[in-house]
């Protein structure tokens, strides 16, 4: 039976009862997905009393039971990246419309995808089903928006068989900067990915057992090395490389064209306007720092990006380029 | 008693939208907390400022809680 109790509020946290994973909702209502990250908007809302104290808790099992997930919008496309590459910069200009909704870096989607909790085994289909259902509820249109799009968390490139298994018709992107800048970006604040307690690196498909990182910036290069290795051998009709250096003009052009999108001239200067601020803390302006991170980078990091990172981004580069100009589409749309 | 009949008006908030109507724009804890005192009075579930803050305090702990997985 559905429950219209539900209908102004979203799954928060997934948590685990007796083997059986739970769903604690947060009350939303007229809000928006308008801040960088899903935890943002959260905590955004908590901040009233009424969102603080009340919560829904359902099973995760009858959750297309309780909602509409027929009335839910089709994923528009999916953001990927190799983190701190301008991929929240590209989330924060679509969320910048009203008519599209943008889920970025949900909590409880990672949870579906990497949660392994004691005395509970869950197949890969099971795990697709639950992946639908839980995106559905976030796509679920309830002021007239049209659009629907999620940006993963980086290390969601390593789920990327069973994402594209559960949306085989979703576009998608993986987005890229060179890998010094990124490794720059980390050395000044690591993000979850390089910090083992929060994403294994077994789940990376690194043996940290071994110990044979050499510093912390040879772990966060093999980590951003993993990442890309695994955006890189799921390409397929529906992936389209975009390099930082595109951005933001190339979300009005091969973005757009890849995920079906048509900006009216309002939109483009409504989005350009949002562009002019930093994507994370959109109370400070956008500022360029190429050459910062360039000049940043210790002889460590460049020896590490080099080592591990390069290859990979190599590659990611050629398929860009050489796909550039083609019109391929999801093939079974 | 008053955290038992706490427990049962919370349950009636969360399925009745226009009790949700009037809690929902109170911004100011202290409001809220005495807004639905008195909301629970009327509908007779008996209980005090101090349970509905224990709550609001305790809710406020589980959300901060544990990182994602």
């Amino acid at each position: 039976m559905k429950r219209p109790a539900l209908h102004d509020w979203m799954p928060a946290r997934i948590f685990w009862q007796d083997g059986q994973a739970m769903l604690d909702w947060f009350y939303l209502g007229e809000g928006r997905f308008s801040e960088p990250f899903f935890e943002d908007t959260l905590r955004k809302s908590l901040r009233r009393p009424f969102s603080a104290l009340f919560r829904h808790t359902t099973a995760l099992a009858t959750l297309s039971d309780d909602i509409e997930v027929e009335a839910a919008l089709a994923p528009s496309g999916f953001i990927f990246h190799m983190s701190r590459c301008g991929s929240t910069l590209l989330s924060q200009l679509l969320a910048a419309l009203p008519h599209n909704i943008v889920i970025s870096e949900a909590g409880p989607i990672d949870s579906i995808l990497r949660a392994s909790p004691p005395n509970a085994q869950f197949s890969d289909e099971e795990r697709i089903a639950w992946l639908r259902t839980l995106i559905s509820s976030y796509a679920r249109p309830r002021y007239g928006e049209q659009h629907f799009f999620v940006k993963f968390d980086c290390w969601h490139t390593r789920a990327l068989p069973l994402i594209q298994r559960a949306f085989p018709e979703v576009p998608w992107i993986f987005v890229i900067r060179d890998p010094v800048q990124v490794l720059v970006s980390h050395s000044r604040q690591p993000g979850a990915q390089m910090v083992p307690s929060l994403v294994p690196p077994a789940w990376l498909g690194l043996d940290w057992s071994n110990r044979n990182y050499r510093s912390t910036t040879d772990y966060h290069a093999q980590v951003l090395a993993r990442i890309c290795e695994a955006a890189y051998a799921n390409l397929n009709q529906c992936a389209q490389i975009i390099n930082y250096q595109q951005l933001p003009s190339a979300l009005f052009s091969t973005i757009a064209d890849h995920f079906g999108l048509s900006f009216s001239q309002a939109d483009q200067e409504w989005m350009q306007q949002a562009g002019q601020f930093n994507a994370k803390n959109p109370r400070l302006f956008f500022v360029d720092d190429t050459s910062d991170k360039i000049r940043a980078a210790s002889e460590n990091i460049r020896q590490a990006a080099e080592r591990w990172i390069q290859p990979i981004y190599n590659s990611l580069e050629t398929h860009r380029i050489q796909a550039q100009g083609r019109t391929e589409r999801c093939s079974t749309k | 008693m008053s955290q038992t009949e706490f427990d049962r008006f919370y349950q009636v908030v969360l399925e009745d939208l226009s009790l949700q109507a009037l809690l929902i724009p109170i911004d100011n804890q202290q409001q809220f907390i005495d807004a639905l005192v008195e909301l629970g009075r009327r509908q007779g579930y008996m209980f005090d400022q101090e349970t509905v803050l224990n709550a609001l305090q305790a809710q406020r702990a589980r959300w901060k809680q544990g990182w994602r997985v």
